[in-house]
């Protein structure tokens, strides 16, 4: 091979890559494509979120109110909706009437210390932001979201529960120094509409 | 005088027509591959200029995500609110106890320790555990009993504490458990 001919190979390779590279790009730019995929989530990957609620509250002898809410960033399917209500055990359930007809009261109550058997106790009535009642017999519901946010028209709540003394408390009773405690627990369900 | 002959004119002839045949296709062959390289390589740098996307490289500032700053005081025991992980379904395994799961407790959760219960919807206790701290989780448990294939409806409870143990606010989360043929791969 003598310099002649290795110029000759060197020219065609130039000459050839800038050939098809010029071709390709031109060919390119006049068929701009797009990639269209749709990848269909498993069942377990669908619908997750974190619910917050408050840890514990701190009330005055009057009430006071807390919130319930979705943490940021939830990722739910377009017709998917999570209803948030209070367990029913939240409550105290006292039974009256015959053996033909009972009448059942839900009470919210938080003991002295906790103590379900204590005589002491501040008793709450419990309403949505909407000024409706919270009870077993009516309604527990307390927060619906929605993949567009907080679904309001459900039940009208934006999640905040207000508690207010109601009457028959017995805590002013108490002449000492203590902490009237109880929990609440949350259901939360969700379902396609 | 000696008459030089030149010895075998028309072989040499021969050879020499030979050789630059030769020559020739030896040129032509390796002017078709550097034709065929060169077209290779304007290909893929072609291809290479295509694909990129400067708005695709990566950032030089990224760093490791930083854990968020702890808005409560130093002085707090636990944090204001609760984070209780919620699915729609969960896939195991029919017919066998050991299940992988997923079960965790934000670490967000700061001192506030998670015991959680997984039971069907009519009560079936399935399996129930010890304390989990706020930012650890449990991948495998032992169930109770085995379910065979199908769809139940469960729920998972979940009873928080404080470190020192005293109750707090918890969650009732019911969700669709799908227990499965397990395939043999």
């Amino acid at each position: 091979m003598n310099k002649k001919h290795l110029r000759l190979y060197i020219a065609l390779f130039l000459v050839s890559m800038l050939i098809s590279a010029t071709a390709i790009m031109a060919y390119a730019a006049n068929q701009q494509t797009t990639t269209v995929t749709y990848t269909a989530l498993s069942p377990e990957e669908k619908n997750h979120y974190e619910v917050v609620i408050p840890s514990a509250i701190q009330l005055n002898a009057d009430g006071g109110s807390m919130t319930v809410s979705v943490a940021d960033g939830y990722e739910l399917e377009s017709d998917y909706q999570v209803n948030v209500s209070i367990s029913a055990d939240s409550w105290e359930k006292i039974t009256s009437g015959t053996s033909l007809s009972t009448t059942s009261t839900y009470n919210y109550k938080l003991h002295l210390n906790g103590d379900k058997s204590s005589p002491y106790y501040l008793k709450l009535d419990l309403t949505t932001s909407t000024g409706k009642a919270i009870t077993p017999s009516t309604s527990t519901k307390v927060l619906c979201f929605r993949q567009t946010g907080i679904y309001s028209e459900a039940n009208g709540s934006d999640g905040t529960i207000t508690f207010t003394r109601a009457a028959g408390s017995t805590d002013k009773n108490y002449k000492e120094a203590g902490d009237f405690s109880g929990t609440l627990t949350f259901n939360i369900s969700g379902s396609y509409y | 005088m000696n008459n030089i002959k030149p010895e075998n004119t028309s072989e040499n002839t021969s050879n020499q027509n030979k050789k630059s045949g030769k020559n020739f296709i030896v040129i032509i062959l390796i002017s078709l591959v550097m034709i065929i390289a060169g077209v290779a390589v304007g290909f893929f740098i072609s291809n290479q200029m295509n694909k990129g996307n400067p708005d695709k490289e990566y950032d030089s500032n990224v760093q490791d995500i930083r854990q968020d700053n702890d808005t409560t005081s130093s002085s707090e025991e636990y944090a204001e609110n609760i984070s209780i992980p919620c699915w729609d379904t969960m896939i195991m395994e029919a017919d066998q106890t050991e299940q992988e799961v997923n079960f965790y407790n934000p670490e967000k959760n700061k001192g506030c320790d998670f015991q959680l219960t997984l039971a069907l919807d009519d009560g079936t206790e399935l399996w129930k555990s010890q304390l989990i701290p706020n930012g650890k989780a449990i991948y495998n448990i032992t169930l109770n009993q085995a379910l065979q294939a199908g769809t139940y409806k469960a729920k998972i409870k979940y009873d928080c504490f404080t470190t020192d143990g005293k109750s707090l606010n918890g969650s009732v989360m019911n969700f669709n458990l799908i227990m499965e043929e397990k395939t043999n791969e």
